[in-house]
């Protein structure tokens, strides 16, 4: 089963399935991060080498490590509503017990994992706005000159009027320069997300880079895109 | 120049400032009691991606921050500040405390030269599953593990490993740092709170503890006996006793430890392994801000020298 991990409110995830099914006949399934961690049966098994996963829905039945063939992440928060009565301090820990518990639980998943989790974020690796700047000037993006201090705030982002999304090694955008899909595909690639949006603004002297989202507007996808992932699922088919 | 961070008198901190002293080589200390006075601020992408900025306390000489060639790093929250911790959060010292150190660690993070240690690396530890995961990999045995919130699986886990003469231990799965326990019978009927949040059981391996601290490429392996489950509170809460002592690693375990320092992009590593009766070398965890002092004091070894040698490049 290919999996789209993503919040109730997340259409441009249900247009991108349905497209899926529509053009390519993938029949990805939407599981939201409520139903994982409100599941009354989840498992995660370290043994050695070995490293299992799997939890009982109401909606798909027992997923485990061998069902799950392909998981597109785009959750950046673990629900917390069942926790409400709970003091804050255990509250605390609890939540952070579950992002330790679900972000190593997706991890171990042996199938391809779009954004596969850190130990930190669900959504893969995540960065201050400043390491984003520092990175896309890195690999030759143009960047607008920005200073963090500690006695002001921090600086605004220029307004974001582009984007592209970048999907393993490839750049999908009808709006940014073709010029700079090439650094692009650099900047997810050295920040290590299998799919990023990057977003632009417009600088003096032409297209400046904004900042970047884990978890794309799916809603801007192009043909090329959805052909993309399509190809990255087919190629591990159920 | 070479940067050192933190509460001065802290030993991590004191031991590798004494250090480098005994070696002659330069250093400044910032010191985070001084937060009012501490000033940090950069371009991220000042010249073609390489950070350009200041960092200053009053009174002192300014430090570009592109010249700083070794950093090490042991940060407090404001909780740990008197003047700061009973005021409210949106206090503006409270709130300045809380940029300087998010600035630092993005300085620290981007930093072109040695830094103990970078926020990716120091982050595996946030989830222990996870870390294990890649200490597998990196060739270490780990604990045969069941985390889940079902009563019946937890219990069934605990009876089949009794069956098999192990013990079965429970523990945080995050980086909020739990007294190992073992499950007793108690333990067992209270199993219903685990619908809640799942709970980090791990059958408990026999053997003996070797702490082992990586430095760059040098290895210190400290033998640990204890008379507790969880050494760290033996002789505080179990009216037990630790002893600590220098330890030689075989060859291939010193070598896998390096490997997994480097997996988990930590130069400098606490490795908490237990060589079992059978020889195999399991590994618990790894700690990113390893307070190495403790065992350094205990045993002679030179840890903190090696701390200051590899900030120096050397």
């Amino acid at each position: 089963m290919l999996i789209f991990l993503c919040t109730p409110g997340d259409m441009s995830a249900r247009w991108f399935v349905a497209e899926l099914r529509r053009r390519h006949g993938v029949a990805a399934q939407i599981v939201t991060p409520q139903e994982l961690v409100y599941a009354p049966d989840m498992q995660h098994r370290l043994d050695g080498a070995e490293a299992t996963s799997s939890v009982t829905l109401k909606t798909h039945g027992t997923l485990d490590s061998a069902s799950i063939t392909g998981l597109v992440n785009r959750v950046d928060f673990l629900p917390d509503a069942h926790l409400a009565t709970v003091n804050a301090t255990d509250r605390s820990y609890m939540l952070q017990e579950l992002l330790a518990i679900w972000s190593s639980w997706i991890s171990a998943l042996p199938c391809p994992v779009i954004n596969r989790p850190t130990a930190t974020s669900m959504a893969g690796p995540m960065y201050h706005p400043a390491i984003w700047c520092h990175n896309a000037a890195a690999v030759g993006l143009p960047v607008a000159h920005m200073v963090y201090d500690t006695d002001l705030p921090d600086p605004v982002t220029p307004t974001p009027v582009q984007s592209a999304i970048i999907c393993q090694g490839q750049c999908h955008s009808t709006s940014v320069p073709a010029d700079l899909f090439g650094a692009c595909c650099d900047l997810a690639a050295y920040v290590g997300l299998d799919m990023v949006e990057l977003f632009f603004g417009s600088g003096p002297n032409g297209t400046v880079f904004s900042y970047a989202s884990p978890i794309p507007d799916l809603s801007r996808a192009d043909a090329g895109l959805i052909d993309q992932v399509a190809r990255v699922f087919e190629e591990h088919p159920t | 120049m070479i940067v050192l961070a933190g509460l001065p008198d802290e030993p991590p901190i004191a031991r590798v400032a004494s250090a480098l002293e005994d070696l002659g080589i330069a250093f400044r200390m910032i010191d985070q009691r001084r937060h009012a006075d501490l000033h940090l601020s950069f371009d991220p992408a000042g010249a073609q991606g390489v950070l350009q900025g200041r960092l200053n306390c009053v009174d002192e000489d300014d430090i570009a921050l592109e010249d700083v060639t070794g950093l090490y790093q042991r940060l407090h929250a404001d909780e740990s500040f008197p003047e700061l911790r009973n005021l409210p959060q949106d206090d503006p010292s409270r709130v300045r405390f809380g940029r300087f150190v998010t600035l630092f660690t993005v300085f620290s993070d981007l930093c072109s030269g040695r830094v103990l240690n970078r926020t990716p690396g120091m982050g595996t530890n946030n989830s222990k599953p996870f870390q294990a995961q890649i200490i597998a990999r990196a060739g270490f045995g780990i604990p045969r593990t069941l985390i889940t919130n079902v009563p019946d699986q937890a219990r069934e886990f605990v009876q089949d490993s009794a069956a098999r003469g192990q013990e079965v231990i429970f523990k945080s799965a995050s980086a909020v740092r739990s007294i190992v326990r073992s499950v007793t019978a108690d333990d067992l009927t209270r199993l219903d709170r685990l619908r809640i949040c799942p709970v980090q059981f791990q059958e408990r391996v026999a053997g003996q503890d070797v702490r082992v601290h990586v430095v760059g490429e040098d290895v210190f392996a400290t033998r640990i006996t204890t008379t507790g489950v969880d050494y760290r509170y033996a002789s505080r809460d179990e009216g037990g006793s630790t002893d600590l002592e220098p330890f030689t690693l075989p060859p291939d375990v010193a070598a896998r430890a390096i490997t997994l320092s480097q997996a988990l992009n930590l130069p400098l590593a606490g490795i908490d392994l237990r060589e079992t009766p059978s020889g195999e070398w399991v590994c618990f965890e790894v700690n990113p801000s390893p307070a190495y002092s403790y065992y350094e004091a205990h045993t002679g070894q030179q840890i903190s020298t090696a701390i200051a040698r590899y900030l120096a490049g050397s």
